[in-house]
């Protein structure tokens, strides 16, 4: 079994959908072990956080680092959501894309059906609390996800199933110092904040060091993840801060795996709407089944 | 003269020279048994493992004989299979291409292995066609279709006409899945094949997998038995494969080419060891052949020691008596091949013909876990009979020197002192 990657939500709301995409047999557990992110942490590089030792955290206000977690939790996802999203994927080996559709609930509810390629759409997944299901068109079944396959890559990408699933949120399952916080006022406003998350004892998490940066407009721009030895995994960065209404959200997000530079998956906003009212039953087995327009 | 004198003084003593001959005779008819049986399982094995799964010559993405990792794979695998088949000695090539999936009957699922195979030409290879106990072979055409082992097919409660759903991994990780239609059931007795083996034709495998045009395995089959009892036809076999020169429709550079021996020692090892011990058991018999030729012919001599003094004594040459007894062990030796030839060969032909039944309970010998035909028979080789007959000769030559040169060397004259 590949280790179990937690991605402490990142904010990248739908995914948490995507999550359950992966095939969840048992019998492929074998299969999917061989997938890219399983040796991930076996080959992690030594990290890049020497100079860290000597930093003093700063005192942060009540309340200011909080706010920035939830903000980041939430950057892509409000009350409901509904969205398009292009996903590509580049390996070593070949680079792919996929086009998604997406629609979340808070952070308990959320489907996600593909568009494109062809041979693939169709496929669907839905997570309801902390249960996931796809559904794969073709064949006309509905599969729950095991635990087993939670470790699983997601469809050839850089994510695993758990990283989707998992409604965590930083603020709970970290402790947290501030480092560094923007400087001036207004619209002199520039720097950005940098916060380090350390798990909490019990926290179902498997990294041992977090650390985030966010933007002076509240808006996060990295996220790297370390093992308990210091040794950096992979990174998450926000591109293309849009302002949509009265949000304003990176449109894209690319996450590379620290043992292999060279391949990344990255995802794209192509549409986003927040805080609709979605109609009854867009979270259940029926819809999951429902055929795209 | 000298073979006449030979021959009768053979009879002289009746009894003793029937019963050597007809003991050199036994033997030499029983290790021809041995001989003949052995290579019949030696070719039974060689036809269901090494033909049918290993192929002679085999092909592979340098890496996937030890990883069998999916993107592993020969590209352009159709035009190098068929250029393949052409090659001298070659007969046969086929492509596989092989996946775990989650086979889902309605009700339930369970692991598969899939193969996509060539439907004609695998049933020409490996005559999976035959083990078809229910429903039929895939059509030639690439229709959907799947063929299933029994077990497997019992454990999802499918049958035939019915739909199988086949879930796996494609080449990009991403989620594969497919609807076949059940036209078959297959009984290998090959455990693994029967519980988890499904048979898909090959494009619709590639179409699966999203690995158009490739293959994880070209398996080259050599011409007749050729292959399998020689080793430097397999080897110049391999060398043609490796040779091929493909241009801009493949390429052979760059992937692993290894003989059936090469990809499976253990197995030629096996078989190597079973050919040796069919050598050793007539060599066993030969060296008992030879001490009954020794004690026969040592006796004839002593008891004849007077006589033999009195033919030097009037000039016989010793090299005359020494060649007279040597002919005499070799008529004696003839007598043994014509009495083991003659047991021998009507042996062999009952075991060519009608075999031996090594069934236990109904089911056949299993070999390096793969079923042997219940009955094995024996394989007629003229060559086999040559070399047993042939080697009684020798040996019956070799072990009359001593008594020869005993006879050659008997002084006369303290000879024809001696009392009876």
């Amino acid at each position: 079994m590949p280790p179990r990657l937690h991605l402490m939500s990142p904010p990248l709301t739908f995914l948490s959908a995507l999550t359950s995409l992966s095939i969840q047999i048992s019998t492929l557990s074998t299969l999917l072990a061989l997938s890219d992110l399983s040796d991930l942490s076996a080959h992690a590089t030594p990290s890049n956080q020497a100079s860290q030792e000597a930093r003093e955290p700063l005192k942060a206000q009540p309340g200011e680092v909080e706010g920035l977690l939830d903000a980041s939790d939430d950057i892509n996802r409000g009350a409901s959501s509904h969205g398009r999203v292009k996903m590509s994927v580049k390996t070593a080996r070949y680079e792919r894309e996929m086009e998604l559709e997406l629609w979340s609930e808070g952070e308990e509810r959320s489907l996600i059906k593909v568009l494109s390629p062809r041979r693939e759409r169709g496929i669907a997944t839905l997570k309801v609390g902390d249960e996931a299901w796809n559904y794969l068109p073709k064949v006309a079944r509905t599969l729950k996800i095991s635990t087993a396959s939670m470790g699983g890559a997601w469809m050839g990408s850089h994510l695993t199933n758990d990283d989707l699933v998992r409604g965590s949120r930083m603020r709970e399952d970290y402790t947290w110092s501030l480092y560094e916080r923007p400087t001036g006022e207004g619209e002199a406003l520039s720097g950005r904040y940098e916060i380090h998350l350390t798990p909490k004892p019990n926290a179902p998490v498997v990294w041992g060091l977090v650390k985030l940066w966010v933007s002076a407009q509240r808006v996060p721009e990295k996220i790297e993840y370390y093992n308990e030895r210091g040794a950096l995994l992979r990174t998450i960065s926000f591109y293309d801060v849009v302002t949509q209404g009265e949000r304003i959200f990176p449109k894209r997000t690319r996450v590379t795996p620290a043992d292999k530079p060279s391949e990344f998956t990255e995802m794209t906003y192509v549409e986003l709407e927040f805080d609709i009212k979605l109609p009854p039953h867009t979270f259940s087995l029926q819809a999951l089944k429902r055929s795209l327009r | 003269m000298i073979l006449r004198v030979a021959w009768r003084n053979l009879w002289r003593r009746r009894k003793r020279t029937l019963l050597t001959s007809l003991a050199m005779g036994v033997g030499v008819a029983l290790s021809m048994a041995t001989m003949s049986l052995q290579k019949g399982v030696y070719l039974e094995v060689f036809d269901e493992m090494v033909t049918d799964s290993l192929g002679h010559v085999q092909l592979h993405h340098p890496n996937y004989p030890q990883h069998n990792r999916m993107h592993e794979t020969i590209p352009h695998a159709e035009a190098l299979a068929r250029a393949a088949e052409k090659v001298k000695g070659a007969s046969l090539s086929v492509q596989r291409l092989f996946t775990a999936a989650l086979a889902g009957g309605l009700e339930r699922s369970a692991g598969a292995l899939v193969t996509g195979v060539e439907p004609e030409r695998e049933a020409r290879l490996s005559e999976l066609d035959r083990e078809v106990t229910e429903g039929r072979w895939l059509a030639s055409q690439a229709q959907g279709e799947a063929v299933v082992g029994y077990k497997l097919a019992q454990e999802l409660k499918l049958s035939v006409g019915q739909e199988l759903a086949l879930i796996g991994q494609d080449n990009f990780g991403g989620m594969a899945s497919e609807l076949f239609k059940v036209v078959g059931l297959v009984s290998s007795g090959a455990v693994e094949m029967d519980e988890a083996g499904v048979w898909v034709h090959l494009h619709d495998a590639q179409a699966l997998l999203a690995l158009e045009g490739q293959a994880h395995e070209v398996l080259v089959v050599g011409r007749g038995e050729a292959v399998a009892e020689d080793l430097t036809a397999l080897k110049a076999l391999k060398a043609q494969i490796s040779d091929l020169e493909g241009g801009s429709e493949f390429s052979v550079q760059g992937l692993s080419v290894r003989t059936w021996r090469e990809a499976r020692p253990s197995l030629g090892q096996m078989m190597d060891t079973q050919r040796a011990s069919s050598l050793i058991m007539l060599m066993v018999v030969l060296a008992v052949s030879a001490l009954g030729v020794l004690n026969t012919m040592l006796m004839a001599v002593f008891e004849r020691s007077k006589e033999l003094g009195l033919m030097l004594a009037l000039g016989v040459s010793p090299a005359r008596v020494g060649a007279m007894v040597v002919s005499e062990a070799l008529l004696l030796a003839s007598l043994s091949a014509v009495v083991g030839g003659a047991l021998g060969g009507a042996l062999n032909l009952y075991l060519a013909r009608v075999g031996v039944d090594f069934s236990v309970n109904g089911e056949g010998l299993s070999y390096g876990g793969i079923r042997l035909s219940p009955v094995i028979k024996g394989v007629w080789s003229w060559s086999d009979v040559g070399v047993a007959l042939s080697a009684l000769m020798i040996v019956t030559l070799v072990a009359s020197l001593w008594p020869a040169l005993k006879a050659a060397r008997t002084h006369p004259i303290t000879s024809l002192k001696e009392r009876d």
